[in-house]
Formats: C-alpha cells, structure tokens, sequence
C-alpha cells in the first residue's frame, strides 16, 4: 500500500481508531499494529510477509537464546549465525542475479557453453522493503550482543517493531534501543504531537506529491529514452533527479515520522536539509541519517573507525561508502556513487576537517552570505554530479550522459518540455523557502503561524496544490531498495 | 483526543468542501466550454467525427465546409456522442457527416471505466442543465452506468473522469487545435505507432475479436444519421507507409475488404484513404498528417466527398 493512494486515506483512520481504543491493553494494542503493519505491507504481494515473518521470528528468536544467557558472555556464534541468515536472505532476494551476471559477464568466456545469466540467475522478485526491516532487525540482534539493550520475550512487541507500518518499507531505519521500548510501554495521546504529525505528513505528501512526482514526470520521460544527445536537458534531468530523489525520500520520511506521530511513537530523524550542507561531511551528517548512523555504529566503528592508522582510516572509509552504495541497488553504478562520494570525503577526513560545520547554517540570520551560498552550491554541484551515476542503468550510460554534458553536445532546452517541467520550478522554490525557513526545525513545515485561520489557509493551499498538480500516483524511489 | 478529532473532522469537510468547488467549477467550466465548442460556424455543413487523425490530417481552414471535430478516445462510443451534440446544436445546418474508422478505432475496447463514466456525467450533467430534454429512461441507464464504475477500483478512474481531466477540454481537439508543423523525425512520438502490435493482432486475417460490438454500434451511427436525413460516409485516413509496412501479409487487405463489405451493407460510401501517398516530411508520426501534410489531404477529402455526392 502505498502512503499516496486512496486505500491508506481509509486505512489509516481506521487503524488509529481502532488503535488508541486500545490503549490500554498494550499486548492487544501491538497485535493491532502488526496485523495492521501486515495488512499495509501484504497490499503489494502476500508472498512478502512470508519473508518478513520469517526474519522478525528469526531475530526474535535469537533475542531469546540470548537471553538464557544473559548473565554469561555474549555468544558471538549466535550473532554469527544470525548475521549469516538475515544477510543471506538479503544476500539472495537483492544481490545473486546482480553477482552472478557479473561473474559470467567478467568470466563466461572461460566455459563456453556453460555458464549464461540466463541459466545461472534465479530471476527473485525483490520484496519491497527488504533492506530496511533486515537492518532493523540485524541492529537488534547486535544490540543485544552488545548488551545496549536486553531481549524482549513479548512477541507481538517485538513483531510490532519490525514491521511498523509507516517506517517498514523505506525507512527510517530504527534501533531497537529506540523503536522497542516505546512498544513496550503504554503510549498517551498528545494532541501537539499529533498536530505536527499531521503537519509533517503534509509537508511530506506536498513533497512527494508535486514537487518529487512532477520531476519524475521530466526525467523519467528524457533519461529513460536513451536517445537523449542534449547536453542542457541531461543537466536539466540530473538537477531535477537531485531534486527528485531528495523531495521523495525525505518526504517519504516526513510522512512516516508524522505518522508514527499520530501513534504516539517517535522514530528518529532522517534528513536534516542536507542540500543545505557546506561540504560533503556536513552532507553526509544530514542525508538519510539513519543508514549512515547504522553503517557508522556497526561497521565503521568496529572497524576501528577514525581511531586507527590513516591506511586503516581510508580503507574503512571507501568499505563504508561502497557498502553503503552496494546497500542501494546491485548495479555497478551504485557502487561507482558510492566510491565518488568517498573520494569526496576522504580528504576531509584525513584533513581533520570532516567535522568543520557542525551547527546550522546562517545562524540566526534570515538569509545566508554570499560564501555561504557559495558552499552550498559547490556541495549541492558535488551531490548532482554523484546523483548521474544514481541515476544511471549502467556505467556506460553515465558516460554518455558525461559526455553530453562537457562536449555541449545539442545544448537546447527541448521544445516537448513538459507542463510538468514548468509546474515543478515554483514548486521547488516555494520548497526551498519553507525548508529555509524550518532549517533549525525538524522539518520544513515545523514553524507555523499563531493565528488559527492563517495557519488553515495554509494548509488548505498546500492541500490544493497536491489536488491540482499531483502528475499521478507514482510509487516511491527508495522502494526498489 | 477529542479536540483533534473534532479539528480533522472539520478540516477534512472543509477540505473536500473546497475539492468538491474547485471540481465543481471545473466541470461547470469544461461543458460551458464544450457546448461552445460543439456548435459549428456559418458555413460548415459537412461534420467528420474521429480521433486525432482527422484532428490533425484536415486542415478546415481549406475547406470551410468541414466541421472537423474529434474526440480523441479512440472510441466510437465517444466519437458517436460528440456527433449527436454538434448535429443538435447545429440545429439543422449540418448536411453530412463523415465518420473516421481506422484499424485502430475499431479495436479500442468500448467498455472502458473512463468511458462510460465521462459519458454518464457529461449527459448526466447536461441533461440537468438542459432540464427539458431530460429522458427518464436515459437518467436510469445513466445511474446504473455510473453505480456500475463506482464499484471496486474503476472509481479511480471514475473521479477522474469527473473531474474532467481524461475528456473534456483536453482531448476534446475540434477545429479550434492548432495543426502541428514538425516532421516525424522531430517528433519523439514516431516509434510509438511502429509498436502498436494489439491493433496488428486485432486486424489479423479472419479475426475480429471484441470488435463486433464496434461494428455494431457503427451501423447504429449510421442508421440514427440517415434517420435524421444526413448523408453519412465512411472515410480512413491515411497512415504512414512504416506502419503499414508493419503489418503482416495480407491483414490491411482484410481491413478493407471488411469496410468496404460494411459499407456496402449499410448503403454509405467508403472513401479509403488509407495507402494514399505522402511524402516523408508530411507525416508527424506513424498515422498523423503534419500541416503540410493536412494542406495536401483537405482538398483531396473534400473533392471525394463531392464526387460523391454527399
């Protein structure tokens, strides 16, 4: 189900009623929002809660072996296996097509006749969803090694935990020391929460909706042609995919943080204004912050992390990035993104100036210097050119693209450019006002005027806007991951 | 809790007040619009009704006889209904009418959501607004064509199709759309008729499926046109000769054979134009005429039709 159709304009009054006439009977509650969850989940394809059942029992059980241990070391074979399981499921579903083509692309001509992608790939369907609950469950399960946080044996908390329905199938991606306990104890309606829940899922719908869908709309129509050999629209399609990508995801965040909101549940945040950044560290610092924050705790620093020789240091860092590619999508030009921006970052890092920036840009200030434009706009140039290689189906179509760029090859904005195209620019500038505007909020509708009926016309005018210029239901970018 | 119940509840009115005007006046605005649209000006007395081939390969300005309106559904439903509200607004000046029927015409399913719902509000809503004509038999039909696309997942398309985004004042080209000027090789379009495999699968030898009910309601169109004392005919309108090219041996013969079979049948000429010849630079795409292509065709389909005798 997706959080921009219809069914989930009934779905969710329906749950939330239904929910806080529960609210205290928390065990019954929690059964609530895992069916709910799977309801939500199960709208795609039923055979996906097969998989999602199994990984939540799987963690959950592991949780409970652990537990018989509790006083006793930590049983590093369990997480082993643990580890092994979960990531092989994930291993399976998201990367063996992706390996095996290569290997046989790279290796096929040593055994002719043998080996094909044809024959040698196993063609799975990607459950929607996938890297998001696995990571969530595998940050359990480490956690519990860890001792951060001790096994539950309450089982539709825990199943409650993995599938929660606003952040299961893009994010963001929770801990168990945070998402667990709020499932462990009985939750209180705040009628001021639920307000700017409600505001944020707004903002995020106007996000998605017009800002994110209208330059779907543009890209989609001229990057997917691939016969495209205009410079300026390539450039044009790059900027609007930047756009694109950021509106979608982070409003997919806003919708599910406001929602869990109305829930009485608080997930963390997971994008701070990152077009905003002055150099790519702060971006990184800004940009889904769940994944890095994940990839930081649990792989980045048992690595050793910054404390380490600096070869220690550049090798832990490229493992980072090209993992946190490889976590996107099994095509070589994530991975490609992944190492650019780490050649970006590097030398920040082992410059000691990765953490330069670390409060919020302009201060108090209504309106940034001219350096400060400046920055933001070579970070924000930096980002686009790595959002190309994103964007692109492989690396040979990146360098096309390149190519198109830099030789000024048919630079001409195309005369089909689309109503879409034009409808999307003074969105993205009345975007780009109120995020300025929010940019110490955590989200960029968080500020509101004190007068009631202004604060409605506003809403009502963001609520016509999507009406109006929605292009269409179209699904979210980071579902494919 | 109860404070922001009652805030959505409100807010949730309100808001759908405000769609529900915004739609409102929207579909006031598209029929006033239409009604406008759909009365012919002094002089035109022949009406050719189709989709978007006759919208772009006839050029009126050439030829102040032709009322060229088109509703671009490719459905006969929809070209039928357009037909009868210009015949009725035209009050007695149209003479002819010309009906467009291409392979591709013949194979669009009938029976679509969007269809019948656009049809349901457009004569539901202007037979309100034209109180007079009101039919009661027609006002159940029409309930019972609109309850029927309510149901499961075509209200979707229903919503749309009130709201009046699929047909109304988009598609709706009458002589008022300007004619396109560029090449097919300009057009990024061209590649799309090459595909259409469902009309080449539909036109194949002996095979006709799902079709029957458009011929059907084609000899309907004409019976009800020559009741009202109208001369009626049957053109196709040129395709470009990739296209044809793309159909198998021996399927466009049978298109034709077809027609002309139809056409004798129901006592209409058929002035087959389909394999008439234009030059490259006069086709925008696979089966659309550019302007030049129209300044060339208009004179062609008016000297036919005055050859014969309509």
């Amino acid at each position: 189900m997706l959080f921009n159709s219809f069914e989930f304009l009934f779905f969710l009054p329906i749950v939330w009623i239904a929910y806080w006439s529960l609210k205290d009977h928390l065990r019954l509650q929690n059964l609530l929002v895992v069916v709910a969850s799977y309801v939500f989940y199960g709208w795609w394809d039923w055979r996906f809660l097969i998989l999602i059942a199994f990984t939540s029992a799987w963690s959950y059980v592991v949780g409970l072996l652990e537990l018989r241990r509790w006083e006793a070391k930590p049983s590093r074979a369990l997480l082993t296996i643990s580890l092994v399981v979960n990531l092989g499921i994930l291993g399976v579903f998201k990367y063996y097509d992706f390996f095996v083509d290569s290997f046989v692309s790279a290796f096929g001509f040593l055994f002719p006749g043998t080996l094909s992608t044809s024959t040698s790939s196993l063609h799975l369907i990607l459950p929607v969803g996938i890297s998001f609950y696995t990571f969530q469950a595998l940050s359990y399960t480490i956690d519990v090694y860890r001792r951060n946080i001790r096994p539950t044996r309450d089982p539709f908390a825990f199943f409650a935990f993995i599938s929660f329905f606003p952040q299961l199938v893009a994010g963001p991606i929770e801990r168990a020391t945070n998402l667990l306990p709020q499932f462990l104890r009985k939750k209180e309606f705040s009628y001021p929460d639920a307000v700017l829940g409600c505001r944020q899922m707004l903002w995020g719908f106007f996000k998605k909706m017009v800002v994110a869908d209208n330059c779907a709309v543009v890209v989609n129509q001229y990057l997917n042609d691939g016969q495209m050999d205009n410079g300026l629209m390539v450039l044009c399609c790059v900027f609007l995919f930047s756009i694109q990508i950021y509106c979608d995801f982070s409003g997919y965040s806003d919708i599910a943080i406001g929602c869990s909101k109305l829930f009485g549940v608080k997930l963390m945040r997971n994008f701070a204004f990152p077009y905003f950044a002055r150099d790519i560290a702060e971006f990184w610092r800004r940009w889904h912050i769940s994944l890095t924050t994940w990839f930081r705790d649990y792989l980045y620093i048992p690595l050793g992390g910054s404390r380490c020789s600096k070869a220690k240091m550049v090798r832990n860092t490229f493992v980072i990035f090209l993992v946190s590619g490889l976590w996107h999508g099994a095509n070589w030009t994530f991975v490609a993104w992944g190492a650019f921006h780490a050649l970006l970052f590097l030398p920040l890092l082992l410059g000691g100036r990765n953490r330069k920036y670390l409060t919020d840009i302009a201060g108090d200030r209504w309106y940034p210097t001219f350096g400060e434009v400046g920055l933001m706009l070579r970070t924000f140039l930096l980002a686009m050119a790595g959002w190309l290689l994103f964007r692109a189906t492989s690396l040979a179509e990146a360098g096309r693209w390149v190519a198109d760029i830099f030789t000024f090859t048919g630079y001409a904005l195309s005369e089909t450019f689309p109503h879409e195209g034009r409808v999307v620019f003074p969105m993205i500038g009345l975007l780009l006002v109120g995020e300025w505007i929010n940019r110490r909020e955590q989200f960029g509708f968080a500020r509101y005027p004190k007068w009631k009926g202004l604060r409605w016309v506003i809403y009502f005018f963001i609520v016509l806007l999507i009406f109006m210029y929605a292009p269409g239901s179209q699904t979210f970018i980071y579902f494919q991951f | 809790m109860r404070r922001f119940i009652v805030n959505a509840l409100g807010f949730a009115g309100l808001t759908g007040a405000l769609i529900g005007g915004v739609c409102a006046w929207e579909i006031v605005a598209e029929i006033r619009a239409y009604r406008r649209e759909v009365i012919p000006p002094a002089g035109a007395d022949i009406l050719l009704t189709s989709d978007s081939q006759m919208a772009k390969s006839v050029d009126p300005e050439l030829a102040p006889r032709f009322f060229n309106f088109c509703a671009n559904g490719r459905q006969l439903d929809q070209a039928y209904m357009v037909a009868d509200d210009v015949i009725r607004a035209a009050n007695g000046k149209i003479k002819s009418v010309g009906i467009d029927v291409s392979p591709q015409i013949l194979v669009a399913p009938l029976d679509t959501p969007i269809s019948k719902m656009e049809y349901a509000a457009r004569y539901w809503l202007l037979h309100v607004l034209h109180w007079k004509d009101l039919n009661i038999r027609d006002l159940r039909g029409v309930i019972k064509v609109a309850r029927d696309n309510l149901t499961g997942r075509r209200w979707r398309h229903a919503w749309r199709a009130v709201r009046g985004r699929v047909i109304f004042r988009s598609s709706l080209h009458g002589e008022y759309a300007p004619l396109p000027d560029c090449t097919k090789e300009e057009n990024p379009g061209f590649y799309r008729g090459l595909l259409n495999d469902k009309v080449r699968r539909s036109v194949a030898v002996g095979r006709m499926t799902g079709d029957e009910a458009a011929f059907d309601l084609l000899a309907k169109m004409i019976a009800d046109f020559q009741e009202r004392k109208l001369a009626v005919f049957v053109v196709t309108t040129p395709w470009n000769p990739d296209l044809l090219a793309s159909f198998r041996s021996g399927e466009l013969e049978h298109f034709t054979k077809l027609m002309q079979t139809f056409c004798r049948r129901n006592h209409v000429p058929y002035l087959d134009f389909l394999r008439t010849p234009f030059p490259e630079e006069e086709w925008i795409d696979s089966n659309h005429l550019n302007v030049r292509g129209a300044k060339r065709f208009t004179p062609m389909l008016l000297r036919a039709v005055e050859e014969a005798g309509l």
